[in-house]
């Protein structure tokens, strides 16, 4: 079994807290849900992506079941954009709860025939893009605490064949959290990284052309995961409500997989 | 002991006086040393400095990657330009180093990579973000490294040391995180010898015992 999103929402309470999801217009997943899962809990969120159109339908879909939510464009590659949204924030709030650093991507190949650009379009993405949430969520938490989650993945934690560009961008993420969560220490600032095994989307059967049923009889066969199927995106989501509340306050600078006991192994 | 007799060893590094320990430790172990400092982090420039035939006539067996970043400093206090000079000047460059690296490597039939990087590839650090994020960063790339030369058998390994305060002359273990140049290259002579055939994918601290403090 998998959470649901509303079982997620129901994780713990997030009433009064206001939180900014990156890369949270995607239909393929994890930030999507999850935001709607945190607005769902009580939390004003703040959705922002690329794309306006897709923002403007995740903000519909979270006011359709009650959510308090709306979009600003970032791109979290392009520190302008991250000025102009904490500056919207800090305008309408004076102050930031909740910073989930999602947006990412990956892409894998040998070293010998991978291009340098390759490794920076990650090293931006998965590191710089974090970087950069940091930077400008400090200055409206340092006064009132806050948390900041760091969306990483088990690929974070070793290498793998082809893995050279996006494991290791993920392992400079998870280098990030841990400085990050020691630096926020003295601020209120916690600060966790999170590691997702392999999750179901339903981008996955688009892109990659793979039914559930498929995606799940190939988990089964390889006995990879322990529990025997891979996670939702609500799984994620859960877990986040869960961190970003106030009933996870001693928690910061850990590792938290979602990945069915994989790294148990 | 003369563990690395008839091998050539290339240090990839600038001038640091930690180099100049590895160079001296591995010339004692019997290698030949070259070193080599390639400053612009393009894939030009590493493949000209490290493929071009003419450069390196003979076969290199062991490369040294020395990739220590600096530290950045405190999050709100660093601009991006500075966090990305450092993933430029050791994570982008280790990157760069393994690539062109390997494939000497492999045209030499074998050989060891090792990756000399900082303790704070395992901790979190006050002040340190840039460093954090860059040597944990090198010892994703050194563990995916690996797995793709064991994949391929191709006989290369690569393997990193997780290195604490270089603090030159004694010390002892009533100082946790400090280590001498001459502790470091022990343990860089170690992977780079035959004695360590069977290691690869190893993060090694090199810390005198950090983890006790």
């Amino acid at each position: 079994m998998n959470a649901t999103v509303e079982q997620a929402a129901s994780v713990a309470s997030l009433a009064g807290k206001v939180a900014l999801v990156t890369g949270a217009t995607s239909t393929f997943g994890i930030g999507r849900v999850s935001a709607r899962a945190m607005a769902l809990a009580g939390a004003y969120v703040y959705v922002t992506g690329r794309d306006p159109d897709q923002g403007a339908e995740t903000v519909g879909e979270i006011e359709a079941v009650g959510g308090k939510t709306s979009f600003l464009k970032v791109d979290v590659t392009v520190e302008d954009d991250w000025v102009r949204a904490m500056a919207a924030v800090r305008e309408q709030f004076g102050h930031l709860d909740i910073l989930v650093n999602n947006a990412g991507n990956t892409l894998s190949g040998l070293i010998e025939e991978m291009p340098l650009e390759t490794v920076w379009y990650l090293a931006h993405l998965n590191i710089e893009g974090a970087f950069l949430g940091h930077t400008y969520a400090w200055p409206l938490m340092k006064d009132s605490g806050g948390v900041i989650l760091d969306i990483n993945s088990t690929a974070g934690q070793g290498g793998s064949v082809g893995g050279t560009a996006y494991p290791s961008s993920k392992g400079g993420l998870l280098g990030l959290s841990r400085a990050a969560a020691a630096d926020g220490r003295r601020h209120g600032i916690r600060v966790i990284s999170i590691h997702p095994g392999s999750t179901w989307t339903p981008g996955m059967e688009r892109v990659r052309r793979v039914t559930r049923e498929e995606y799940d009889r190939n988990i089964t066969e390889s006995s990879r995961i322990p529990l025997g199927r891979g996670a939702e995106s609500a799984d994620v989501a859960a877990a986040l409500v869960y961190l970003s509340s106030d009933e996870a306050k001693h928690i910061t600078g850990i590792e938290y997989n979602i990945d069915g006991g994989s790294s148990a192994r | 002991m003369a563990v690395l007799t008839g091998k050539t060893c290339l240090i990839l590094s600038a001038e640091i006086a930690l180099s100049r320990a590895v160079k001296d430790h591995l010339t004692s172990a019997g290698a030949s040393v070259v070193t080599l400092d390639i400053a612009e982090a393009s894939e030009k420039a590493w493949d000209e400095g490290l493929l071009n035939p003419s450069r390196f006539p003979g076969n290199i067996d062991v490369i040294i990657n020395m990739c220590i970043p600096d530290s950045g400093g405190v999050i709100g206090q660093v601009n991006l330009s500075d966090f990305r000079r450092v993933l430029e000047t050791s994570y982008i460059r280790t990157w760069l180093s393994l690539k062109y690296g390997i494939q000497m490597l492999r045209a030499s039939g074998g050989g060891s990579f090792v990756n000399v990087t900082s303790v704070d590839g395992k901790y979190g650090v006050p002040g340190a973000a840039a460093r954090c994020a860059a040597s944990h960063g090198i010892v994703l790339m050194t563990k995916s490294a690996a797995v793709e030369c064991a994949a391929k058998q191709d006989n290369v390994r690569v393997n990193a040391l997780l290195v604490g305060d270089i603090v030159p002359g004694q010390h002892d273990m009533y100082a946790p995180g400090h280590v001498s140049p001459e502790d470091v290259a022990a343990a860089v002579t170690h992977l780079a010898s035959d004695a360590a055939v069977y290691i690869t994918g190893l993060i090694m601290p090199v810390d005198n015992g950090m983890v006790l403090s």
